[in-house]
């Protein structure tokens, strides 16, 4: 059988000088973000690059740019806000573009159910449709590359772990090795608790309740 | 309608004395009165929540197991029986087997009464000379704790603040400032905790039983001239 010769990655582009320059518009994009644009979100902890200097990167980077919002709807108690972040790539003049996705729930009067949505307060809509936008373009300008943050919170996930900690509310263990051990049996010693009370909140074995009472006498 | 028993919450609602001797009641105690009234006969509650309260429920069982460290009594749990006799009614937050702990969370440190000497709110001695009434204890302390709000509640005062300030995206840095003044992880445990003993006064609670005496009458007027 007759091999064929596989092109050359270089052959695939027309315009070899275009795509060397192409190449370092990539690298360049592919560049970890400075430190310092680094900020870390001071309530779910992820790593982010604020807006500020994600728009200043694309003046840098791209010269024009501009954004079209592609759609606005509500999901849920929410606002979700689609956009394209088009840009005039400084290699070939062409406009390319990313799209993103972004949403911020609705504010609700204290004490609402989520769904109920005689709840909204006045200025909600006003409040939520901006921020999801802004988020959206923050996941479209991600999509350029690492130097507007695209990896940051790969390696470490977002952290939803916090979020996620509010409905894994089970009993917890206890045990001697239990940090609570200790003023479990003081509790129990000073008479200021009761088993049964330690029992309501914390899963204990029939040894450990044993040892427990033993170590409070 | 039912006969008129003080909660121990709002027993300083019906402990000031009026201006005028003459007058039963004050128009404090008054005005008190008229929203409880207006409660039974539509059988509504009239509910009061704010940024505050809402903390102090969010972080209750925060506070406790903090307070119960500094206070090395061991592991307490909140006490969830309501009391009642023939004049008040209440829920203490913790029951020990010699005195009432009442714990209240501070909003901010500015709200935290680090530098008073003295139980810093009339309402709050009344709240527990009322608890020991019902519970038979001869003392109780009132507790003071500075503890982080939960994330959720700054995320809701972030917003509250930017919205006044008038920003659509909100700058980090401000982000950061709101959090830095509700969380306090950093302020070693000492500085984030003040207990005030309140022994139990008889007198006042004969006082409290008198008031709630003349409210009833004052109700009675009220529903009989309406």
């Amino acid at each position: 059988m007759e091999k064929s010769n596989l092109p050359k990655l270089q052959d695939l582009y027309n315009n070899k000088e275009l795509a060397v320059k192409q190449s370092q518009l990539l690298v360049l994009l592919n560049q970890p973000p400075a430190p310092v644009w680094i900020k870390k979100h001071p309530l779910y902890g992820n790593d982010y690059i604020p807006i500020e200097i994600q728009e200043w990167l694309m003046t840098q980077i791209f010269g024009r740019w501009w954004v079209e919002i592609l759609d606005i709807k509500q999901i849920l108690n929410g606002a979700v806000v689609t956009i394209r972040l088009y840009a005039i790539d400084p290699i070939t003049g062409e406009t390319i573009h990313q799209d993103g996705a972004g949403a911020h729930s609705f504010q609700l009067n204290k004490g609402a159910k989520a769904t109920d949505f005689n709840e909204l307060k006045n200025e909600s809509v006003m409040l939520a449709v901006p921020i999801a936008e802004s988020r959206a373009f923050s996941d479209a300008a991600d999509k350029f590359g690492k130097i507007f943050g695209k990896d940051l919170n790969r390696k470490n996930g977002m952290n939803y772990d916090k979020l996620a900690d509010k409905f894994q509310q089970e009993k917890e263990e206890l045990t001697p090795e239990h940090p609570r051990w200790a003023d479990a049996v003081k509790g129990l010693k000073t008479n200021n608790t009761k088993i049964e009370e330690i029992k309501e909140h914390f899963t204990l074995s029939e040894t450990n309740e044993k040892q427990l009472k033993n170590e409070a006498i | 309608m039912k006969p008129f028993k003080a909660r121990c919450s709002q027993i300083g609602s019906i402990m000031t004395m009026p201006r005028n001797k003459s007058d039963l009641i004050s128009k404090t105690t008054q005005s008190f009165l008229e929203t409880w009234i207006k409660e039974q006969v539509y059988n509504r509650t009239k509910e009061f929540s704010s940024k505050y309260t809402e903390k102090g429920k969010q972080c209750e069982n925060e506070g406790i197991e903090f307070a119960s460290r500094m206070l090395n009594i061991g592991m307490i749990f909140k006490n969830e029986k309501r009391f009642t006799n023939d004049f008040i009614t209440g829920e203490p937050d913790i029951i020990l087997h010699d005195e009432i702990i009442d714990i209240k969370t501070s909003w901010d440190c500015f709200t935290f009464p680090l530098l008073d000497t003295e139980c810093p709110n009339n309402n709050y001695y009344w709240q527990l000379q009322g608890y020991m009434a019902l519970t038979g204890k001869q003392k109780a302390r009132l507790v003071y704790v500075l503890v982080d709000t939960p994330p959720h509640l700054i995320s809701d005062e972030i917003r509250r603040q930017s919205w006044k300030m008038g920003f659509i995206d909100v700058p980090l840095e401000f982000e950061v400032e709101i959090t830095n003044k509700m969380t306090y992880t950093e302020i070693p445990d000492k500085l984030k905790y003040k207990a005030f003993e309140i022994p139990r006064n008889e007198n006042d609670i004969n006082l409290i039983y008198e008031q709630v005496e003349k409210c009833r009458k004052y109700i009675d007027t009220v529903i009989t001239y309406n």
